[in-house]
């Protein structure tokens, strides 16, 4: 392949990689910023949604179309849940207890998802799936560019929501001051559970947009490491930081498997996790909103 | 505008009874001031009817509705607003916003209106906008409009959380200590702005001060609390003249 077909492979690749690690990161960052809970169970809910999805369109026989937003639509509900049952009883306690607590239920949903589907990885077709588009002299695959695509859409729809809708200011609100947020009105602890249904519906985009390129696999839920060197190297937190982190770790993966070491390909993504955590630990969009004491 | 009426509040915080069967009644359009040594449970009061705390005992009222055990963020939409002695601002969003955000509970366009900026939800912005703006121009903030809540001088940001107060258009604003921390040119204006909303806007007004003077200035009536009691009633004259209360605060034996 000549170098510039290459190079623009690599760079379609890596945001497409680098877009599901964002999106992942987002979740983080919904999360984080609602209740200071750093949701190690992210990973396993863009896990169940890809399983969710295959049994939808390969068991259930349901349409790609018509599958996505049902699954969306569950996991929103399954994240819902989490919040409501489960994090607000412990809500306050120290914030080990909390991590404790989402790596818990990370492991339970491991559990479950084995006892369910088995260990075997599958498939899911798509429309995207097998099928590339020409683009001048390079092939690029539609799975790739669907996943970029449907980022990009989701990402605009994020920013309307939290600068424009009510929901979305009072989700903001909520995370800055609790106290005021209830006098001006806002529901704290319901829409504290909302942010929990957004970030696992954000997750389960993820995990659809995922599935054709990574086969449905419990070890799916490992997308969250590389997802956290995204968050850091974003700035945990920020939900810009976490798109922007995401694609540069998509980025920086391929570029290194390729002109530099095949082998340093997988520990790319940490190896800036480590370098951000020593030198720059906010990270991009960290800001200056740092804990008062 | 609404009245407020407390029937035998009691509330305890582990074995210290913050309050002990307190009772009162603010009039619709009434400024009333609660003063009282420190620790005599005036911000209880306040934490009581905001709903920030349950009450052990007693009732609330606020104009006709029991409002003893309502849900905390219902509060706005009853028509009661508070401020707090401490700030409570959404302090990394601007003047704007924080004013924008009170008006949280009377918004009624859609998510998805909204995402889209449907005609229907952009006459809904224009009108909350407009509503701040009347605000804005009311205290004078301007200047302030766009400034990070964040980096303004203490004196500004005690208006602003007023002026937010004022943003949700309450019948019943509840305003601790508005006027501590205040040099003598903001205290002054601090006076002449919450006889403005009375006799203006007709909001009927509870205040928690120190300031004695200030206190004398506004209040057509004042309650004084000491150890979670109510020690005394009256206009700002007969309060200043009452032995009891002079006791209370100078500690002089009677």
């Amino acid at each position: 392949m000549d170098p510039w077909t290459t190079l623009a492979q690599l760079i379609v690749n890596g945001l497409a990689a680098g877009c599901v690690y964002g999106l992942v990161a987002l979740g983080f960052a919904l999360v984080y910023k609602a209740t200071e809970v750093v949701n190690f169970a992210q990973g396993d809910l863009l896990m169940v949604a890809a399983f969710a999805g295959w049994t939808l369109i390969e068991v259930a026989g349901l349409p790609y179309a018509v599958a996505f937003p049902v699954t969306v639509l569950l996991l929103a509900v399954l994240g819902f849940g989490l919040d409501r049952v489960v994090v607000r009883p412990i809500l306050g306690r120290p914030q080990f207890a909390t991590i404790m607590l989402t790596i818990g239920i990370a492991f339970a949903m491991r559990g479950v998802v084995s006892m369910t589907w088995g260990p075997q990885a599958r498939t899911f077709e798509t429309p995207f799936s097998r099928k590339n588009t020409p683009f001048f002299d390079v092939v690029l695959s539609d799975v790739s560019l669907s996943i970029i695509a449907a980022t990009a859409v989701l990402s605009a729809l994020l920013f309307a929501f939290f600068r424009w809708s009510w929901l979305g200011i009072a989700m903001q609100s909520a995370s800055q001051n609790q106290m005021a947020a209830y006098l001006m009105g806002i529901p704290v602890k319901a829409v504290t559970s909302l942010t929990w249904a957004l970030s696992a519906s954000v997750a389960a985009c993820a995990g659809l947009l995922l599935a054709p390129i990574a086969l449905v696999d419990i070890a799916l839920w490992l997308v969250i490491l590389k997802a956290f060197a995204a968050a850091v190297l974003g700035g945990f937190g920020s939900i810009p930081g976490a798109i922007v982190g995401g694609l540069l770790i998509g980025l920086v993966e391929q570029f290194v498997g390729v002109y530099l070491l095949q082998e340093a390909k997988g520990i790319a993504g940490y190896v800036v996790l480590l370098a951000v955590l020593l030198v720059w630990p906010r990270g991009l969009f960290g800001g200056g909103e740092r804990k008062r004491v | 505008m609404i009245g407020l009426a407390v029937r035998g509040l009691s509330v305890s915080f582990g074995g210290v009874r913050a309050l002990r069967d307190v009772s009162f009644a603010v009039a619709p359009g009434e400024i009333l001031s609660i003063v009282g040594p420190n620790g005599a449970g005036k911000t209880t009061v306040f934490n009581l009817v905001s709903r920030l705390f349950d009450a052990d005992a007693g009732t609330i009222t606020a104009g006709d509705r029991d409002i003893t055990y309502l849900a905390r963020h219902e509060i706005a939409a009853v028509g009661i607003a508070r401020t707090f002695q401490n700030l409570e601002l959404f302090d990394h969003a601007s003047v704007l916003d924080n004013l924008l955000l009170a008006r949280h509970a009377h918004r009624q366009s859609t998510v998805v209106a909204q995402i889209l900026r449907l005609p229907s939800a952009m006459r809904a912005e224009v009108e909350h906008r407009l509503r701040a703006e009347q605000v804005i121009e009311r205290f004078e903030l301007e200047r302030f409009r766009s400034a990070t809540v964040a980096n303004l001088p203490y004196g500004a940001r005690k208006l602003v959380e007023f002026a937010r107060a004022l943003c949700l258009e309450p019948k019943l604003l509840l305003l601790d200590e508005p006027a501590a921390g205040l040099n003598p040119e903001e205290r002054a204006d601090l006076a002449f702005r919450i006889a403005d909303v009375r006799d203006e806007l007709g909001t009927t007004i509870v205040l928690v001060e120190h300031d004695m003077g200030l206190v004398g200035e506004v209040s057509d009536r004042v309650l004084v609390l000491n150890d979670g009691q109510l020690l005394a009633e009256g206009t700002p004259d007969v309060i200043r003249r009452d032995p009891a209360v002079i006791a209370a605060y100078l500690g002089a034996a009677t």
